[in-house]
C-alpha cells in the first residue's frame, strides 16, 4: 500500500469511529478550513473540515444529486458550490445517502467571514442542527507586500499588522472558551506551545518533500497522490498519526527519487494544477501523461503546507497561531499574493504548463485568476484557463477540457 | 435651475457631476464610512461606486483592465475600475474602499494591483482599505478604533486637514439636517432619487435642494411592498413596485438605510455604525436576517432582487420565502438581475411579481 492509500484509509476509520464517539455522546466540531483547527485537536474535540467534507461528497459522484436539490430548494444557481455541498447534503436530510452514511449534528461550528458565502452557509448550518456558531473576523491587510511566503513565516507582527492579530487572538480566546465550556476540560497554555512545536515539525517535514518534489529530476509523485499525503495529515496536524505519516511520506518520497521512479515515466512537460482539486475527477490529472509526457508536478496543497503554516511562535504560540489563520484563505486567492507566489512556485517547480481552475460561481476563488495568468505568461509559463468547478461537475465537459490542453501541448512541444 | 431637476441631474451624472474646487475630493466605495468623517477632515466626500448612467453606453474600456476583470467580477468593481484606469478619478486626494461593501475589497486590490504593476499610472488618488467591522464585542471595537486612527492618518496626509472632534460634530449636524429634509419627503415617488443624488452633494447642498421640493405623497392605498436584494443603484425596483402598489421598506443597500445609517454622536458613531444590523456583512447573520425580517413586518409583497453576481442574499432566500409565506405575506422571486437590465427582464421581473400575487 503507498502513503496515499495509507492516509485515506486512516480517514475513512477515524470518520467512522467518530460516528461512534458521537453516538455515545461525544461532541464534535465542524469547521471551515481557514479556521484554527489546532484549538480543537488540542482539546481533543474531533473536528471534521467543511472542504474536506465536500471534496469526499464530490469524489462520491453525489454533487450534482445535491445540486439539482439545491436548486430546488430555492437557492439559485449561481451561489457558491465548494462551501455549501456539505450543508445541502444535510438539509436534503438523507443521511444514509451521504458518504459513510453522513455526518452526526455537530455541537459547535466555526467559520471565518474570509468571503461572503462562508458566515452565511455556516449561520443556516446553525439554524438547522442548533449548534453554535463562532465566526471569526476577516479584515484585510490593507497594504499586502507580495512576498507573502518570505515575510510571514517569522516576521509575521509586522506583516499582518498588530491590530488583526490582537483581533484575531481576542476571537480565538472566546473559541477556547466556549470550547472549554462544551468539553469541561481547561486549555493548557504550556501544553499547546509543545503541540504547536510539533506541527511546526510536519510542515517543515512537508517543507522538505516540497523540495525534493521540486528538484528531482522526474516527478516522483503526481499531485492525485500528493493531495491525500498532505491534507489528511493536515486535518489531524499535530497529531501521532500526522506526524509519523509526513515523515513515512517523505521516506517514501525520498525512496522513489533514489529508485528513479517517475510518476510519469515519459516525463518531458511539467505542469501545475492551480485552484483547488477537480475533486470529481481526480483522473484527469494523470490524462496527459501518457500522450504528451505531460504530468502535474505541483498543486497549492503541499508547498502552502509549509509556507502557509509555518509560523515561529515568538514564545506566544497562540498569536502565532493567529497569524497562520488570518489571512489564510486570502494567500491563495488575493492579488497580489496569490500571482507573486504562483510564480515562485512555478520557478521553483520548473513548470511549463499551468492549469488554471476558474470556478465562475465560487467567486472568492475565482477573483485574482487573470492576475495569474498574466504573471505566469509573463514568467514564461503557459497558462491553460480551466473554467469549472471544482466540486460541481454538472458544466464539466472533460473532453472539451482534454481537446483545449491537447492542444496547447501540441503547440507547446512544435516550439521545442 | 429648480431643484428637483438639478437633483436628477446629479443622480444621472454621479460623481461627473462633482467638479474639483475648494476642499479635496475624498471618493468613497461602499456604505460603511460615514460621509462625516470625511467633511470632519476638511474633504468632500463623492460615491464612486455607482457610475454615472451614460457609463452603460459611452464608459471607457481600458485594456488593462479588460485583461484582468473575470467575466464574474462584480459590475461596480468593473465600471469603477475602467473609469479609474481612464483617470476618472484622478483629481480625488483619496478613494476610501469599505470592506464591508460587497464589491469594496476586490476593488481595492485590483485597483492597488493595477497600480503596482504599472498597468495604471502612479499618479491619481490615494488608495485607501476601510476595514470596519460589524459587531458587537469590545475585540472589534478596539479593532474599529485602530481603523479609525488608521483612517484619520491618512486623511489627514491626503488633505492637509486634520479632523477634530468639533469638526465632526459639525459635521454630523449637517448630516442631520440631511436626514431631516429627507423625513419631510417620505411617500414621495421619485425618494429613491432624491435621496441617492445626496451621495454626490455636500449634507448641506442637498439638504437645501431637498428642502424647496415640493411634497408629493403616493396615495395610501394599495399593496405596502418591500424591496430586499443586493445593490441596486437604478430606481428600477421602485418603478416595477408602482404597478403593484407603494414601497414602504426598501432594505436594499441603495435603499433606506443611506444616509440614516450614518448618523450618530461624534463621540460613539463608528460603534453605532458598526452595530447597524442591516448590513448584508453584519456579523453574524442572524443579526441581519432578524433585522431583515423585522423591517419587512407590516409588508403585504416582498420583492427579492439578487443580482447575477450574488454570494450573499441567496443563502437567505428560501428560509425567508417560507417565514413569508407562514405570515400570510406574498414574496416575489425576480430572476438575477444583471448590472443594467434590459426591456426583457423587466418584462419579466413583472410577469414574476403578478404570479406571486396571482
Amino acid at each position: 500500500m503507498t502513503m496515499a492509500a495509507a492516509a485515506t484509509s486512516y480517514q475513512r476509520d477515524w470518520i467512522k469511529g467518530l460516528r461512534a464517539e458521537i453516538t455515545q455522546g461525544a461532541p464534535f466540531a465542524f469547521v471551515n478550513a481557514d479556521t484554527p483547527h489546532e484549538i480543537f485537536h488540542f482539546m481533543d474535540v474531533p473536528m471534521v473540515t467543511n472542504q474536506w467534507w465536500s471534496a469526499v461528497i464530490a469524489a462520491k459522484q453525489q454533487a450534482p444529486f445535491y445540486f439539482d436539490w439545491m436548486e430546488d430548494a430555492g437557492f439559485h444557481r449561481h451561489l457558491p458550490k465548494y462551501s455549501s455541498l456539505p450543508l445541502m447534503a444535510l438539509l436534503e436530510g438523507d443521511a444514509a445517502r451521504q458518504p459513510w452514511g453522513g455526518l452526526p449534528a455537530p455541537a459547535l461550528l466555526c467559520a471565518r467571514a474570509s468571503s461572503d458565502e462562508h458566515a452565511r452557509i455556516f449561520q443556516l448550518w446553525s439554524d438547522e442542527t442548533g449548534a453554535p456558531l463562532h465566526l471569526l473576523s476577516a479584515p484585510a491587510v490593507p497594504d499586502p507586500a507580495p512576498d507573502w511566503w518570505v515575510q510571514a513565516r517569522s516576521k509575521w507582527e509586522d506583516f499582518y499588522g498588530t491590530a488583526r492579530l490582537d483581533l484575531m487572538v481576542a476571537e480565538i480566546e472566546e473559541l477556547i472558551g466556549a470550547v472549554e465550556k462544551m468539553t469541561g476540560r481547561t486549555f493548557d497554555r504550556d501544553a499547546f506551545a509543545a503541540y504547536m512545536d510539533r506541527i511546526d515539525r510536519q510542515e517543515k517535514i512537508l517543507d522538505e518533500v516540497s523540495q525534493m518534489i521540486a528538484e528531482a529530476p522526474k516527478v516522483p509523485v503526481g499531485i492525485g497522490e500528493q493531495m491525500p499525503n498532505v491534507m489528511i495529515p493536515q486535518w489531524h496536524r499535530g497529531s501521532d498519526w500526522a506526524l509519523q505519516h509526513v515523515e513515512a511520506f517523505r521516506d517514501e518520497v525520498a525512496q522513489r527519487i533514489r529508485d528513479g521512479h517517475a510518476a510519469c515515466p515519459n516525463e518531458r512537460i511539467r505542469m501545475m494544477w492551480i485552484g483547488a482539486g477537480l475533486w470529481f475527477d481526480t483522473s484527469f490529472y494523470k490524462a496527459f501523461e501518457e500522450s504528451h509526457g505531460a504530468t502535474f508536478a505541483w498543486s497549492m496543497y503541499l508547498p502552502f503546507a509549509a509556507d502557509g503554516y509555518i509560523r515561529e511562535d515568538h514564545g506566544d504560540p497562540l498569536r502565532a497561531l493567529a497569524a497562520r489563520v488570518s489571512a489564510m484563505n486570502e494567500q491563495l486567492h488575493q492579488p497580489p499574493w496569490v500571482n507573486a507566489w504562483m510564480v515562485e512556485q512555478a520557478k521553483r517547480y520548473r513548470i511549463d504548463v499551468a492549469l488554471l481552475l476558474i470556478p465562475e460561481h465560487d467567486r472568492f476563488s475565482g477573483y485574482g485568476s487573470l492576475f495569474v495568468k498574466q504573471a505566469l505568461e509573463a514568467a514564461g509559463v503557459t497558462v491553460i484557463e480551466v473554467w469549472s468547478d471544482m466540486v460541481d461537475p454538472r458544466d464539466w465537459d472533460r473532453e472539451a477540457v482534454v481537446a483545449q490542453v491537447t492542444e496547447a501541448l501540441d503547440k507547446l512541444e512544435e516550439r521545442t | 435651475m429648480p431643484a428637483m431637476e438639478e437633483l436628477m441631474r446629479v443622480f444621472r451624472d454621479r460623481a461627473d457631476h462633482v467638479t474639483p474646487s475648494g476642499a479635496p475630493l475624498v471618493g468613497t466605495f461602499g456604505d460603511g464610512l460615514p460621509e462625516a468623517l470625511i467633511r470632519a477632515a476638511g474633504a468632500r466626500a463623492v460615491e464612486v461606486k455607482a457610475p454615472p448612467l451614460a457609463d452603460a453606453a459611452s464608459g471607457p474600456q481600458v485594456a488593462a483592465v479588460t485583461r484582468v476583470a473575470e467575466g464574474f467580477l462584480d459590475d461596480f468593481t468593473a465600471r469603477f475600475l475602467h473609469r479609474f484606469a481612464a483617470g476618472a478619478f484622478d483629481s480625488y486626494a483619496m478613494i476610501v474602499f469599505a470592506r464591508d461593501d460587497v464589491a469594496g475589497l476586490t476593488a481595492y486590490q485590483y485597483a492597488t494591483e493595477l497600480r503596482r504593476l504599472g498597468h495604471v499610472p502612479p499618479t491619481g488618488p490615494r488608495l485607501h482599505l476601510w476595514n470596519l467591522l460589524h459587531g458587537q464585542s469590545e475585540a472589534i471595537a478596539r479593532f474599529n478604533a485602530t481603523e479609525a486612527e488608521r483612517l484619520d492618518a491618512a486623511l489627514t496626509e491626503a488633505t492637509d486637514a486634520a479632523l477634530s472632534p468639533d469638526t465632526l460634530t459639525e459635521a454630523l449636524s449637517r448630516e442631520a439636517a440631511r436626514a431631516q429634509a429627507l423625513t419631510r419627503l417620505e411617500g414621495h415617488p421619485d425618494l429613491f432619487t432624491l435621496r441617492n443624488a445626496g451621495r454626490w452633494l455636500e449634507a448641506e447642498a442637498h439638504a437645501a435642494l431637498l428642502d424647496t421640493v415640493e411634497t408629493v405623497e403616493e396615495p395610501q392605498t394599495g399593496l405596502r411592498i418591500g424591496l430586499i436584494g443586493t445593490a441596486c443603484d437604478l430606481p428600477l425596483l421602485h418603478d416595477l413596485a408602482r404597478h403593484f402598489g407603494r414601497v414602504t421598506a426598501d432594505l436594499t443597500p441603495y435603499g433606506d438605510p443611506w444616509p440614516g445609517q450614518h448618523l450618530g454622536q461624534s463621540e460613539t458613531l463608528l460603534r453605532d455604525v458598526a452595530e447597524v444590523p442591516l448590513h448584508i456583512r453584519a456579523n453574524p447573520p442572524r443579526r441581519y436576517g432578524e433585522a431583515l425580517r423585522a423591517g419587512l413586518a407590516s409588508c403585504d409583497l416582498v420583492i427579492a432582487s439578487p443580482d447575477h453576481n450574488d454570494d450573499s442574499f441567496g443563502w437567505d432566500l428560501p428560509t425567508l420565502a417560507r417565514d413569508l409565506a407562514g405570515q400570510g405575506t406574498r414574496f416575489a422571486r425576480l430572476p438575477l438581475r444583471p448590472f443594467r437590465p434590459d426591456a426583457a427582464w423587466i418584462d419579466t421581473a413583472h410577469s414574476r411579481i403578478e404570479e406571486a400575487l396571482a
